[in-house]
């Protein structure tokens, strides 16, 4: 993480907790990213030096459309275009995500499944993990047909393996483990 | 004169002879006596001198026989003594040497048959770890193969509820 991206993201979250739109200005927030990381030709747009800075703001106005944005992430994205910073916005993103996770006793996960999981599953899964971490988890869906059926979870720095593919490896190293 | 015999007793003559004897005696004792005496006494000492001698020449040499036979017994006492010790000495050394033989040639089929092992055990285990392999790689292929959407629902089910016990 650059040391502009920690600012910026440090900036943005003190006015979100202070204006106590933490968790509108995190989803916005979340979705515009999504947007940019999507449509790469927006994002190349706002990078262009030859189009000038209100244009900019007016093409991302339009990109909001008709759904009102929170002012304060309005603003701030409008700064890091007058900063010229919006090259860091992604990188902003992501260091804000994780000053908001710890502040809403929040922690990212994933789960991977060799076939793609259905909402209800991953809700009573999200469920589950939250009840075991006791934090709101936000759970998201990796498909990897490597583990062959049944899931991983990652979370943070844990690893919850209920694949096939470690339990056959747990039966190999068992089986190489035997002495002849 | 009185005719005689060829042998006759004439008494003057024996007389005569008789005190010729007496004085060529007593000259002779007076004058030859002493030395006579004195060779026939140094010759008694000589001889006395001589049988000491050889008396004391053999006593000392029956004392240096003894003396020698007792050096001789000595000598061949020391001499069984160091036979003794250079055939124990040799007994060991043989036997040292033919311990340290046995001893390495153990060693070297200990080594061997160690090795032996060590070679089998590791062709046995290679050829396991290859049976191994192979049987997971086919169980994966096939379970992989064989799941269809339901088994992967309840094998994900499954793991919600153990994520769920498990705190």
């Amino acid at each position: 993480m650059s040391l502009v991206a920690k600012r910026y993201a440090q900036a943005l979250f003190d006015t979100a907790v202070d204006k106590n739109v933490v968790d509108e200005v995190f989803d916005e927030f979340s979705t515009v990213i999504d947007l940019f990381k999507s449509e790469e030709k927006l994002m190349n747009l706002m990078l262009t030096p030859s189009i000038n800075t209100s244009e900019k703001k007016e093409i991302l106005n339009r990109v909001y459309g008709e759904e009102s944005i929170n002012l304060y992430l309005k603003n701030f994205l409008n700064i890091l275009l007058d900063k010229n910073r919006f090259e860091y916005v992604e990188e902003i993103n992501e260091t804000f995500r994780q000053l908001v996770f710890p502040y809403k006793n929040t922690v990212e996960a994933v789960v991977k499944t060799a076939v793609p999981l259905d909402e209800t599953l991953r809700a009573a899964l999200e469920k589950n993990l939250e009840k075991r971490f006791d934090k709101k988890v936000l759970l998201k869906n990796q498909i990897d047909e490597s583990i062959i059926g049944g899931a991983v979870v990652y979370v943070g720095d844990q690893i919850i393996d209920g694949s096939i593919k470690n339990q056959l490896n747990q039966m190999k190293t068992q089986m190489n483990s035997l002495r002849l | 004169m009185e005719t005689t015999g060829l042998i006759s007793i004439d008494a003057r003559v024996m007389i005569a002879t008789l005190i010729n004897f007496l004085v060529f005696f007593l000259i002779i004792k007076k004058f030859f006596y002493g030395a006579i005496k004195d060779v026939i006494t140094k010759r008694q000492e000589s001889i006395d001198a001589d049988i000491t001698g050889a008396e004391e020449k053999n006593a000392s040499a029956g004392k240096l026989k003894l003396e020698y036979e007792g050096l001789l017994a000595d000598i061949k006492a020391q001499e069984r003594e160091i036979i003794r010790d250079a055939n124990a000495e040799a007994q060991a050394q043989r036997q040292a040497i033919l311990d340290k033989a046995h001893g390495e040639a153990k060693a070297i089929l200990d080594k061997a048959n160690a090795e032996i092992e060590f070679e089998k055990s590791k062709a046995m285990n290679e050829v396991k770890t290859n049976i191994v392999d192979l049987s997971l790689f086919a169980a994966e292929k096939i379970i992989h193969k064989e799941m269809d959407q339901k088994q992967h629902e309840a094998m994900i089910l499954d793991f919600i509820d153990k994520v769920g016990e498990a705190k």
